[in-house]
């Protein structure tokens, strides 16, 4: 003790700590038995001045815990420790009008006089409590922030990765592209740079027919070329989604005449080309130019990885709601290894790389028929044929 | 009369590459692929050989190969037509030992001149 402080005044230090103490004090006898409160504790459970004492402790407890709190209590009168109570419970202590508070106890026991008793010193933690519950909301919440700040980084980083596969893709594609173009592009323009110096040598009027076969060879020439320009903007409009099926209705038999009559031309010597039409429905509603475009990539590849004298057949027919098209030809046919690849974008297979082609005809094709709601499938075998199978919709739904 | 043998795949490349190098007074043997031209070679003994690259059956760089192991052949002047224009392509066929190439698509002089040039 401080000098400042005498001895005789401790007592009535302990008497104003006692009365204007913030915390609830409470002294018991062995049964539970209220023998003194300072007023700090009737204000916190609403009573008045002396109306606690001689009242049972569990008074102040809920009734759920009351039972519970007299073993405790003598529990503790067996062993007494200087200790907190209930450590790790919600203690809750119950105010005169019913209603209950957060409360934190701490325990004591004393002798005086040869008899034994309890102190309580309890505090109201209602504000810690809520305090505590405010802290656990922050902290579920920034956790929660915290996932859904990192499940957009998750999904940004996938949206990276996703750009950057589909980046590689298109340089891949570029690349490829250029070595086709570089390579497929300048056959053809050989021979138009070639005619045209035939075409100058013949000027001088008397050799009409050379003149004529050089000029002839000029426009197949350019005309192989913008097809090859066209199947290349086919497939940059796909890749962009910009090809839409348009449906209308229209007579599948004659698409096929007309398509014959326009591609008879460019057969090789003795490559005839036969059509039959199998059902008595004719009509389909369908995107005709989609289907002409088909059949003149399928056909054109029969004519040209067929021999001279070969022919092909285009067979059609309707059956319900599903119309099937064959293109069959007697040509070099595909490897069995270069199958799987057929519809892969700049793909040509082993035995067709010397032979004039992109490698995107029958890419795109497969993509009409899948905006045809259809499916295309093919059977090969090496210098015997192919015969490719289309199987659609007579009526789509765009 | 020099004789040139003309090997190339494309028909029409090849007819009309024939037929410049007919009215510039050559003999032209064609060959439509690298196995038969290197028969024709082997035959015929030209003065001079301009071959494709990508063809069927034999490439040009395979006609080349066998046509400079053949001491019969081996001296003959041997001029690529390509229509691949990589550097790294045309590197592969000079290492090879041809005497010039050509990439397509060429006019009259180029091909005269390389063809004189010899």
């Amino acid at each position: 003790m401080h000098p400042a402080i005498a001895k005789h005044d401790v007592a009535h230090v302990c008497e104003l700590l006692f009365s204007s103490a913030a915390e609830g004090l409470v002294v018991v006898d062995l049964h539970g038995t209220i023998l003194l409160v300072n007023p700090r504790m009737e204000e916190l459970f609403g009573y008045v001045p002396g109306e606690l004492i001689g009242r049972p402790i569990e008074l102040l407890v809920p009734a759920a815990g009351r039972k519970a709190h007299v073993a405790h209590r003598q529990e503790y009168a067996a062993h007494p420790t200087k200790r907190p109570m209930g450590i790790g419970l919600d203690l809750q202590g119950q105010r005169k009008d019913g209603s209950t508070f957060a409360v934190e106890v701490s325990l004591n026991h004393f002798e005086l006089h040869g008899d034994r008793f309890i102190m309580g010193l309890l505090t109201d933690i209602t504000k810690r409590r809520s305090a505590e519950a405010a802290l656990q909301r922050v902290n579920a919440e920034l956790e929660q922030r915290v996932e859904e700040r990192t499940a957009d980084v998750k999904a940004a980083e996938k949206n990276l990765r996703e750009a950057l596969v589909k980046e590689k893709e298109l340089n891949a594609l570029k690349s490829r592209f250029v070595s086709m173009a570089s390579h497929e592009f300048r056959t053809p323009l050989s021979t138009i740079l070639s005619s045209v110096d035939l075409i100058g040598r013949y000027n001088d009027g008397s050799h009409k027919v050379n003149v004529e076969r050089h000029v002839t060879k000029v426009r197949s020439k350019v005309r192989e070329l913008t097809a090859m320009l066209n199947d290349l903007l086919s497939l940059e409009k796909l890749e962009q989604g910009q090809v839409q099926c348009i449906p209308e209705d229209f007579d599948l038999v004659d698409l096929c005449i007309e398509l014959l009559e326009e591609l008879r031309d460019l057969a090789k010597p003795g490559q005839e080309i036969r059509f039959d039409h199998r059902g008595e429905d004719r009509r389909l509603y369908q995107d005709p130019r989609m289907l002409a475009n088909i059949l003149r990539n399928l056909l054109t590849n029969a004519m040209k990885y067929s021999p001279e004298d070969r022919p092909i057949v285009l067979r059609t027919a309707i059956d319900g709601a599903q119309v099937e098209v064959e293109v069959v030809d007697q040509g070099i046919g595909i490897p069995a290894e270069d199958q799987p690849h057929l519809f892969q974008r700049f793909f040509r297979a082993g035995n067709a790389v010397t032979i004039q082609g992109t490698g995107l005809g029958l890419n795109i094709v497969r993509r009409y028929v899948d905006l045809m709601g259809g499916t295309i499938a093919f059977i090969s075998r090496l210098n015997e044929g192919t015969t490719f199978t289309i199987h659609m919709p007579t009526r789509v739904i765009p | 009369m020099k004789t040139i043998l003309l090997i190339e795949d494309d028909s029409d490349v090849r007819e009309n590459t024939a037929e410049i190098l007919e009215l510039a007074n050559y003999r032209v043997l064609k060959a439509e692929n690298g196995r038969r031209g290197v028969e024709m070679a082997r035959k015929e003994q030209p003065d001079l050989v301009l071959c494709d690259i990508m063809m069927p059956e034999l490439d040009g760089y395979g006609v080349l190969h066998l046509l400079g192991r053949d001491p019969a052949t081996a001296e003959v002047p041997f001029i690529f037509l390509t229509a691949k224009a990589e550097r790294s392509e045309v590197r592969k066929g000079m290492e090879l030992g041809a005497d010039d190439y050509l990439t397509k698509p060429f006019d009259e002089s180029e091909l005269l001149n390389a063809i004189e040039g010899r």
